[in-house]
């Protein structure tokens, strides 16, 4: 299969297809129905044939092979030895695929939503997509930290033309929040050029840092992550990010760009600073289980749906770090497949409260109540959604939290009660979101008309309900796809272990070749 | 004229080039009647594009001097002249259109243009303290006269006035400082004055206040902190055309020069001018973007804004390394190019002739002119720094430098201010994206005929902006070489 492509410069197809996109609308005027028509169209099918170019990327991947693949490396800026590489590995084809799933989702889902410069909106989106898949392929550290903060700009211009009351309020907060932690993982990018004299990704994972200088760059790389994924007590953003968005924004942002940190943790921090990730491992384990059961707390008390959501993806990518740092293959196993699985049902939860909202106009829960007698079809979508954020076997969310909770209880049993606890939480925040918005009687009039699902709608329900079922009873494709890669970054961690502790060998072993 | 004589001539072709100029536009300003002002900048444009073809690179190992070393000129010089006559060029190309509404069309103006530019190439390629000042006034006194020319304006008075009197004060500093370092050295040379400081072990009191004296007259003319203060009422006070003129290639010449003095015959005092540089690269950073924050003059926040990259580009200056002098030039090479895009929109944004500078009048812009506002939208990013745009390179490679040199602190204030830097920016956008156009502003429609020349620099520089990651190798490679000729040892 690979042979077949090998002369096309796939990734870099991948990621600019999405441009050519932009280019087109920019030639369609005017605000009449038509060209908002063909705008939405272009950017459809371009999202569309830009999934099925992540697809030929997948069918041409190697999944054996831990080493980056599809590489294309073209001199840049030649002074500082820095070049135009691209290049996947499993990891990062997990990502690209989840980004070109969802930009179609929220493409179609801002279908109707959107009623104003709807090219501007196409185009903004494309542009983020571009931006998206570029992250996630970088293999230079500058290419890579061009496309992190470039992201900024279209989801700036999102969440304040399109979004909510507070749009203002939210689109500065969101954008001067990862500005400035972005803007220190720029200095310390500085740093890690002078020390080991180039930028390249993959020299750069192989590259051994000096103990001192690791807790340094570490903490920087923390700044800019933690904002990102984000980390209590940096998440502060997050929530009115969320709520003042368009739907679509809010999809792309729980479902993508909150991957970002994790991708960045994953894919930086422990490759190249083992020393400080043990180091801070404890800290981070804290303020993950501090994520998790604080703002499953927080979210019970809500009463804006997105709101809620919004936490609860806080306390989801708590699961994630605390995978993470659990430095064991299953535990970064799982914390990837939570990235992924946390991409699709939340990414369809705030779709489920785009739906209310774009008929009722508000999110307030208490604006609603007994919609599942009007909207039955719509019922059934939020409740699978609802179960797989609350972690229901055969759906993808409990693979990933169950992974991340084994792997946790063997660093420490608390560390697993405590994420125990938190999945409690989460099904309690859930059911009762669930229970208040669906069932009982109908007390606003207003309800009595409410429409349920439009054939769009199911259109974009249908493919995330498949794929979170789908990979919640066979949940191998996923894992398979990012096993390599998984392997080679836990592999030094096992090999730390070993010298330390010689009898936690055998259980370690056993856990890999599961 | 002698032989040898002539030979010096060709070193200061540029210069030659652009007193003919001067002088044949005089001619015929005084001589024609009718539509004076136009034939005139024609003119002066022409000479400058001429001038800038006489002042393009030669080799990286060319050097000529010229009338007993008064002047020198060599690859670094070269690349700056050059970029002070593009510069020049842009301003005016832009400009010209908008003088005669400006209240400025006297047809003395371009040939002030051409005047101050003939002191910045003067002063760029001194290699003594008697050029250097002749070039610094040279300078500074056409464009005392461009500010003070609109009088019927109520604030241009007093920013001519304030200008005029600080601009003195810093010209009196640098006289002062002069005569104590010959006072020392007993020479007016540059290289006369590297080789006595090489010698003695000066660092007296006298040399320390000279030195004193100098950095804060130059300080003045880049308006760094904390000799800033006329910038922000200068800019709002003078004239558009005028405001963009003083914010870009005098900028671009003085902070050229002041590298050249700094790495020339005070290389060996870097112990002792780094710390200051430092500094005054760091209050220039903060207070230029704190400045900004609450200005509601979109002149004003310019003005703050130009404060804070001057203090970036210090950043540069600081790190005392190829790498930092190559990391100013692109830095300031970039912001120029920036400036003169925001400039030229502010210039084709007119009601009924006026243009509105309060930031408010730019509610809604993105309505009202899309095309205007996307590229207001992507020069105030890339003014920024933000990824991918332009701005951003020029950042990055001075904080590459400061890093190599060590300076942690100097970099991370620097990207912290940054951060602050956007807050403002993103006002911009806010105003012209999130804004509705508010019924004050409807009411006044912007006039439709806006000067096709400033459109066209405009258009040039946001697609500079916009585009220069594709290909930023040239610029980089060209700025390097002219740091690496600084850094040589005669």
């Amino acid at each position: 299969m690979s042979t077949a492509f090998s002369n096309i410069p796939l990734l870099s197809l991948s990621i600019f297809l999405p441009l050519l996109g932009c280019f087109f609308i920019l030639f369609i005027k005017g605000e009449s129905e038509i060209a908002q028509k063909n705008a939405k169209s272009v950017a459809l099918l371009t999202s569309m044939a830009t999934f099925l170019l992540s697809l030929i990327l997948y069918s041409s991947f190697d999944f054996t092979n831990a080493d980056f693949q599809l590489i294309e490396k073209h001199t840049w800026i030649s002074s500082f030895g820095i070049s135009y590489h691209v290049g996947i590995d499993g990891i990062s084809l997990l990502f690209i695929l989840l980004t070109t799933v969802l930009i179609p989702v929220s493409i179609l889902s801002s279908w109707k939503a959107i009623k104003y410069r709807v090219q501007e909106f196409m185009i903004a989106f494309l542009v983020l997509e571009t931006m998206l898949i570029g992250i996630f392929s970088s293999l230079d550290f500058i290419l890579f930290y061009l496309f992190f903060e470039a992201v900024l700009i279209p989801m700036f211009l999102i969440i304040g033309i399109w979004g909510g009351e507070r749009r203002v309020y939210a689109a500065y907060k969101f954008f001067l929040y990862t500005l400035l932690g972005s803007v220190l993982m720029l200095i310390s990018l500085l740093a890690i050029y002078l020390d080991a004299g180039t930028t390249d990704i993959p020299t750069l994972l192989k590259h051994s840092f000096d103990p001192k200088l690791q807790i340094w760059l570490w903490l920087a790389f923390f700044a800019s992550f933690a904002v990102k994924i984000p980390m209590w007590p940096f998440h502060t953003w997050l929530p009115d990010a969320h709520v003042e968005a368009p739907t679509a924004g809010s999809v792309i942002l729980a479902g993508v760009l909150l991957k970002m940190g994790g991708y960045g943790f994953v894919r930086f921090s422990l490759p190249m600073f083992p020393d400080a990730c043990q180091y801070f491992a404890t800290f981070i384990f804290v303020l993950s289980i501090i994520a998790i059961i604080y703002t499953s707390l927080v979210a019970l008390v809500q009463d804006d749906m997105k709101k809620l959501i919004a936490y609860s993806s806080v306390a989801h990518m708590g699961f994630v770090t605390l995978g993470l740092f659990t430095f064991s293959f299953q535990g970064v196993q799982g914390a990837i497949f939570q990235m992924i699985s946390h991409g699709l049902i939340s990414g369809a939860l705030f779709l489920c409260v785009g739906v209310l909202y774009d008929r009722e106009h508000t999110r307030l829960i208490s604006k609603y109540g007994g919609l599942s007698k009007k909207m039955p079809y719509f019922a059934a979508f939020f409740m699978i959604f609802t179960l797989a954020s609350v972690g229901l076997p055969g759906t993808t969310g409990f693979v990933g939290e169950i992974l991340v909770i084994i792997s946790s209880f063997k660093v420490e049993w608390y560390w697993a009660l405590a994420a125990g606890t938190g999945i409690i939480l989460g099904a309690a925040y859930m059911l009762y979101l669930y229970r208040r918005v669906m069932f009982g009687k109908i007390v606003h009039e207003n309800l009595l008309t409410i429409k349920d699902l439009t054939s769009r709608e199911v259109a974009y329900f249908v493919p995330l309900i498949l794929l979170i079922i789908g990979f919640g009873f066979y949940p191998n494709p996923l894992l398979k796809l990012s096993e390599a890669a998984a392997l080679r970054i836990t592999a030094p961690y096992d090999e730390m272990k070993n010298v330390i502790d010689p009898s936690e060998n055998v259980v370690e072993e056993q856990g890999d070749t599961e | 004229m002698s032989w040898s004589s002539l030979e010096d001539l060709q070193p200061i072709l540029p210069e030659l080039v652009l007193t003919l100029t001067v002088l044949c536009s005089l001619m015929i300003g005084v001589f024609r009647k009718e539509n004076v002002l136009h034939t005139v900048s024609y003119l002066a444009l022409a000479g400058l594009a001429i001038a800038g073809a006489c002042s393009l690179i030669e080799s990286p190992n060319y050097v000529a001097k010229a009338y007993q070393s008064f002047l020198i000129t060599n690859y670094y010089i070269q690349m700056v002249q050059f970029l002070v006559i593009a510069t020049t060029f842009l301003v005016l190309f832009s400009t010209f259109k908008h003088l005669v509404k400006d209240e400025i069309g006297a047809f003395e103006y371009p040939i002030l243009c051409l005047l101050s530019c003939l002191g910045m190439i003067i002063l760029v390629s001194s290699n003594d303290l008697i050029t250097f000042f002749l070039g610094l006034e040279l300078q500074s006194l056409p464009v005392y006269v461009m500010v003070a020319m609109a009088r019927k304006k109520p604030k241009v008075s007093e920013a001519a006035v304030k200008y005029f009197v600080l601009g003195i004060v810093a010209t009196a500093f640098l006289l002062f400082g002069s005569s104590y370092i010959y006072g020392l050295t007993g020479t007016t040379s540059f290289e006369g004055i590297a080789l006595a400081l090489k010698d003695a072990n000066i660092l007296t009191f006298p040399f320390v206040f000279a030195f004193i004296l100098l950095v804060s007259g130059l300080s003045f003319k880049i308006s760094a902190v904390p000799y800033h203060m006329w910038t922000p009422d200068v800019y709002e006070g003078s004239p558009t055309p005028v405001t963009l003129f003083i914010a870009s290639a005098p900028k671009l010449a003085a902070l050229a020069f002041f590298m050249r003095f700094l790495f020339g015959p005070l290389s060996e005092f870097m112990g002792m001018w780094q710390p200051t540089i430092q500094a005054i690269s760091i209050a220039s950073m903060v207070l230029g973007v704190f400045g900004a924050l609450y200005q509601t003059n979109i002149k004003r926040l310019l003005a703050y804004s130009t404060i804070s990259h001057i203090g970036y580009a210090l950043v540069g200056v600081a790190a005392s390394s190829t790498e930092g002098v190559k990391g100013v030039l692109v830095y300031i090479t970039i912001y120029v190019i920036m400036t003169l895009g925001v400039f030229g929109i502010l210039l084709n944004l007119r009601i009924q002739g006026k243009m509105p500078e309060d930031l408010d009048s730019l509610k809604g812009l993105s309505k009202t002119y899309p095309k205007m506002a996307a590229a207001l939208g992507i020069l105030v990013f890339s003014l920024a720094g933000i990824p991918p745009l332009a701005g951003f390179f020029g950042k990055f490679l001075v904080f590459v430098a400061a890093v190599n040199a060590g300076l942690y602190t100097l970099a991370i204030i620097g990207v912290l201010a940054s951060v602050v830097g956007a807050a403002y920016y993103l006002r911009i956008i806010k105003l012209m994206y999130f804004d509705e156009p508010t019924t004050a502003i409807t009411g006044r429609k912007y006039d439709p005929t806006p000067s096709k020349e400033t459109s066209l620099v405009v258009l040039a520089t946001t697609a500079f902006s916009f585009l220069f990651f594709v290909q930023p190798d040239p610029l980089i490679e060209y700025a390097e070489k002219a740091a690496a000729v600084l850094f040589e040892k005669e």
